[in-house]
């Protein structure tokens, strides 16, 4: 993975974690006081977070370089076309 | 076949347009068969399944949509050779994906991954579609060669297993060694090919 940023968030006291973030959020790293609760509560049926998992999982494969042997695919087809 | 030869230009674009779906073809199939090495095969495979298909290809239309039905069938044809076994690739294992307040584990994007792999093939692919590669539920439809109903309700179906698995946190293993379980999603893949003629078959 490329684009891998690690963003530090410190939870308050004992609850301090290291996630690591996909970068194609561009957002900044939450704040560390952010009420997480809120909008996990209000979409959790319509639109839980994990549904822009979804397309982190697939957006991270489309920006992975492209490995050459597709290019190399591709011009041979053409040349023997 | 049966279409005007077409000019340098149009052959040009299409290989254009073949070469920029590149990325989502490889991102659809990773969805679909879990392996990156599996998944750039199958990708490998469209690929020259369209290109020798590109007569009929319609200049205009979406290169996305004409090949996410190619791949298709390519993995479904090699599902039932026994190629793919929805295995779980290692290499997210370890990317959060969100950290719910009052619950000790975060969702990592594995978990998201594992648990899709757990959905049986035809749920998995229209959630892929749609939730992931932000298709319409029409061109969704259109891609499986099934009714819009349909795809509706086996993405909404696909949310509701995802959700209780992720939010509960319990990801099931898929029972591959399992004969049955395999037979189960073998018929399953029979059912899904067989409503599913239109598209080209190389």
């Amino acid at each position: 993975m490329v684009c891998v940023m690690i963003s530090a968030s410190f939870l308050s006291g004992n609850r301090q974690k290291v996630f690591e973030v996909l970068t194609s959020s561009k957002k900044p790293p939450r704040p560390a006081e952010a009420p997480r609760k809120k909008g996990r509560e209000q979409g959790s049926e319509r639109n839980p977070e994990w549904t822009q998992g979804l397309r982190q999982l697939y957006n991270s494969v489309v920006e992975e370089p492209l490995p050459g042997n597709f290019k190399d695919l591709l011009d041979k087809l053409d040349k023997t076309a | 076949m049966g279409s005007p030869a077409r000019t340098a230009g149009e052959k040009a674009d299409f290989k254009k347009e073949l070469t920029e779906v590149v990325p989502h073809l490889r991102a659809f199939a990773r969805g679909l068969c879990g392996r990156p090495d599996m998944a750039d095969d199958l990708v490998q495979e469209a690929l020259l399944k369209a290109w020798a298909a590109q007569d009929r290809f319609e200049p205009g239309t979406s290169m996305r949509a004409w090949t996410f039905v190619i791949l298709r069938n390519a993995y479904l044809t090699d599902m039932r050779r026994n190629r793919f076994r929805g295995d779980y690739d290692e290499g997210v294992a370890e990317r959060v994906l969100t950290a719910p307040a009052g619950q000790e584990e975060p969702i990592h994007l594995s978990d998201m991954h594992r648990a899709l792999l757990t959905l049986p093939p035809e749920r998995r692919e229209a959630l892929l579609l749609v939730g992931a590669g932000g298709f319409s539920y029409e061109e969704a439809a259109e891609i499986c060669g099934c009714a819009i109903g349909t795809i509706k309700s086996r993405v909404g179906r696909a949310r509701a297993a995802l959700n209780t698995m992720l939010t509960s946190g319990s990801i099931p293993q898929r029972a591959i060694g399992d004969g049955a379980a395999h037979r189960a999603i073998l018929e399953e893949l029979d059912g899904l090919a067989a409503g599913n003629r239109v598209a080209v078959n190389q």
